[in-house]
């Protein structure tokens, strides 16, 4: 009976960060693949509304209003990608996990910015910044929890 | 592919542009650099391998965006901004973004 | 400047990580980096520790470790019940010593207060032996199998390998890998330790064995703590990867098969 408990116990040890990590893998996967699916779908309806960096207006055009447009989103790993870039960072090279990450929360706040104002015709003067903003776990090597702020101009032409 | 960092191409005219393009990559250093640059920290200086690590980087993600742009039909990218940002301990993501445009 | 709505095709996907296989790909390509440095640092250690054992000569550590007593033990007092069982152990001891391949220290007997029958090298020669051990062991044979156990460590060095192994691999994984979110990498450690230790374990049963035929001229009744623990002890054969003694089962097989 005692030796049953010690070896749950000891399997415990072992196998929870595994479960844990598959666990992290299977719906933090899931999460993601939702995420990105919904940012496609949105990205395609706002196709027609371009956010640059530059200053292009339509010269034929009169502008109507003019307004700044901010819109910022907090991210950070999950469990498996996590221990993938710790691992990556012991050896060094691209880190996936956090490129996937970084990528989805800059296209939600660009789109976040967009729907702010989805009567206007484009965003110009676009400006991206990402931030760590502090690690989740407390501890120094842990992975930061990151802020990404899109800020920029939106325009409306007259009609 | 024209790249530049001002709004307009000095001497060509933009005909359109095809909105935002961008790349980004994120790298990690690995502890043989990380044990040389704690070295090199005692005494200051370049960094030579980060400095390597970095630019082999932005080139990557700038080819990221090269690629997106070509595949809009562009044949040149202004207003370049890059962007450089610590996302974790010891790692880094070099972010590059522009305007897609095309020149007569 | 015209706005023109153009598709960037798959390229608008460029930075977004690879997706599911991305992810396993990455996942397959590191887990075989960290098995690989974990190897190499495993060995690297092994190296170093052999190397310093070999370093540290029979009289050194005779010396270096020659007042070391462990603070478990209970003392010179050997509390009535075990007077016999006490003046036995002494006499085989004293007689397993004079055996050719036992190494030279001040071997003493100490011991412990505690039911699980065990018995335990510590660095300087001090042989603690648990009363549980007392309790369970009856004869001559088994207790010297026991105790030519215990001096087959001393002359493998085991407790002094044993501890540099684990003293310098902790270190090297900790060093190398953080000690975050990567307690995965010193659970493996672990488990390769463990591995080490089942082998010191079967070593020294076979120097037990040799101990026993020079000086007695026969071994019937060694595995009997075997068959003891094997009683008390039902698990799967793989649970014994988590263990640092093999199963006490196949340590009886191997007695029964080489020394028939």
């Amino acid at each position: 009976m005692e030796e049953d408990f010690n070896l749950v116990l000891v399997l415990l040890i072992y196998a929870l960060p595994v479960l844990l990590a598959l666990m992290a893998f299977v719906i933090g996967g899931l999460i993601e693949r939702a995420h990105f699916k919904s940012i496609r779908t949105r990205e395609a309806a706002f196709a027609h509304y371009p956010a640059v960096p530059t200053c292009s207006l339509d010269g034929d055009r009169v502008v109507g209003e003019a307004r700044l447009v901010t819109a910022s989103i907090v991210v950070s790993l999950d469990y498996f990608k996590r221990i993938l870039a710790a691992f990556r960072n012991v050896f060094g090279g691209r880190v996936r996990s956090y490129e996937s990450l970084l990528d989805r929360a800059k296209r939600e706040a660009i789109l976040r910015m967009k729907e702010q104002y989805p009567e206007a015709d484009l965003i110009v003067n676009m400006r991206i910044n990402t931030s760590q903003i502090g690690t989740t776990d407390g501890r120094k090597k842990g992975m930061g929890a990151v802020e990404v702020l899109a800020t920029g101009t939106v325009v409306r032409y007259q009609s | 592919m024209i790249l530049t960092n001002t709004e307009t191409i000095p001497g060509l005219n933009i005909v359109e542009h095809y909105g935002l393009v961008s790349g980004n990559t994120v790298r990690a250093k690995n502890i043989g650099r990380d044990i040389a640059a704690g070295f090199k920290n005692l005494v200051g200086g370049e960094l030579k391998g980060y400095t390597e690590l970095l630019e082999d980087a932005r080139n990557e993600a700038t080819n990221r965006m090269i690629e997106q742009a070509a595949g809009m039909g562009a044949n040149a990218i202004v207003n370049i901004r890059f962007s450089t940002s610590a996302v974790a301990q010891g790692a880094a993501e070099l972010y590059v973004y522009g305007t897609a445009v095309k020149v007569g | 400047m015209k706005y023109v709505q153009r598709d960037p095709g798959q390229s608008a996907e460029n930075s977004s990580g690879g997706g599911t296989r991305g992810t396993l790909r990455e996942l397959l390509t590191l887990t075989a980096l960290v098995c690989l440095a974990m190897t190499v640092l495993y060995f690297g250690i092994a190296f170093l520790t052999d190397l310093a054992v070999a370093g540290i000569s029979v009289d050194r550590e005779r010396r270096m470790f020659g007042g070391f007593s462990p603070a478990i033990a209970t003392g010179s007092e050997i509390p009535e019940q075990y007077a016999e069982e006490w003046a036995l152990l002494e006499s085989v001891l004293g007689k397993l010593s004079h055996h050719p391949g036992v190494v030279a220290l001040d071997y003493r007997l100490v011991l412990m207060a505690e039911d699980e029958p065990n018995a335990f090298a510590i660095p300087g020669g001090t042989i603690g032996v648990t009363s549980g051990l007392l309790d369970s062991l009856e004869g001559e044979i088994p207790m010297a199998f026991v105790i030519g156990h215990e001096l087959g460590h001393f002359a493998h060095r085991d407790h002094l390998k044993g501890m540099g192994r684990r003293i310098g691999f902790s270190i090297a994984v900790r060093v190398v890998f953080g000690g975050g979110i990567d307690s995965m990498t010193s659970k493996g450690a672990e488990l390769m330790l463990l591995s080490y230790s089942r082998k010191q374990e079967t070593l020294a049963d076979a120097f037990a064995m040799e101990c026993l035929d020079a000086v007695y001229g026969r071994h019937d009744g060694a595995g009997q703590l075997f068959e003891i623990l094997d009683q008390s002890a039902d698990l799967p054969d793989w649970a014994y990867m988590f263990s640092t003694h093999p199963d006490s089962q196949a340590r009886l097989r191997l007695l029964s098969e080489k020394w028939r």
